[in-house]
């Protein structure tokens, strides 16, 4: 008959070791998997934070070029023909167009805030004297104009070669 | 006989495993704890760094529309906001006012006056633990007639 060992242990040799590991690299996996989160989450924050800076950058630009417009047109309201003075004054400024309407001057100007964006502005000047000088139209971010080199090579609906 | 001496064998095998398994958890634990601390440290001041974004940029849109710095606080942080002795503002770190400050905010104001109005620039400085933590420059045209908000 058959006896068991009297002598012997439920655990054997190297199953410690291979629980450890086991664990081991478990902890290691979360630990990297959380610097790697919160570090993607960092230069999000950076990205958002780099183009707020450049956006108000550029809005604080656009809004001293708005008063710089805005002190031509006062001045030019004091002289016989406002939309000629005005327009006068304004071509001294770089960078703004401006164009005679129905009514007053339009000026359009843009200001840069990125490699890629814009920050374009329209604001119409009253020649006839009322409440307000100026209404802005347009206060707009706008992609800037890139090359051709974003062209996509598609299908463009012509016949297909057989 | 022969059992013992293989038992006995088995067991300081088993014992200085233990001992050597247990001196690798510690040194990887060590390891492993510093990279979750890291990491937790960075998440904890970068949400501070996006509070502070937030808040600034909360204060710079109140500003272009009052063109008045203390105008744009009140609309931003409430009324009643208390200013520590060298003009700076003790806040939290939820960016709320606080007698026990984490974050400090200064602000300062160049006003340049135009014949039809002024044009303001604003410079906002949230600073922590001695280091700038975020700042912020923006601006205000306010035609004369007076702010819009006031």
């Amino acid at each position: 008959m058959d006896k068991k060992p009297k002598f012997g242990s439920t655990v054997g040799v190297g199953y410690i070791s291979i629980m450890l590991i086991f664990t081991v690299i478990c902890l290691t996996i979360f630990a990297v998997l959380s610097f790697q989160a919160a570090y993607s989450d960092s230069s999000l924050i950076s990205r958002s934070e780099s183009f707020a800076q450049q956006y108000y950058t550029a809005d604080s630009r656009a809004k001293e070029i708005l008063a710089e417009l805005d002190s031509a047109a006062y001045e030019a309201s004091q002289e016989f023909d406002f939309a000629e003075a005005f327009v006068q004054s304004v071509s001294e400024l770089d960078g703004v167009n401006a164009e005679r309407t129905l009514g007053g001057v339009r000026t359009d100007y843009s200001v840069e805030i990125n490699d890629r964006q814009s920050l374009a502005v329209s604001v119409l000047f009253y020649s006839a004297t009322t409440d307000r000088r100026y209404d802005i139209l347009s206060w707009q971010n706008i992609t800037n104009d890139t090359s051709d080199d974003s062209h996509q090579n598609v299908w463009d609906g012509g016949d297909l070669a057989v | 006989m022969r059992e013992l001496k293989a038992y006995r064998k088995t067991s300081h095998l088993l014992f200085a495993e233990m001992v050597i398994a247990l001196l690798f958890f510690i040194i990887s634990f060590a390891v492993i704890i510093r990279i979750f601390a890291a990491a937790d440290g960075m998440e904890r001041r970068e949400r501070r760094r996006e509070q502070a974004s937030l808040c600034a940029q909360s204060i710079a849109e109140a500003y272009s529309v009052s063109g008045n710095a203390e105008t744009a606080l009140e609309l931003v942080l409430g009324s009643g906001v208390q200013y520590s002795g060298d003009g700076t503002i003790g806040l939290d770190s939820s960016m709320k006012p606080s007698g026990q400050p984490e974050v400090t905010l200064s602000l300062a104001e160049n006003r340049r006056e135009l014949s039809a109005g002024v044009y303001s620039q604003l410079s906002i400085c949230f600073i922590a633990d001695g280091e700038e933590l975020y700042t912020l420059d923006c601006g205000a045209y306010i035609p004369e007639g007076g702010a819009a908000v006031g």
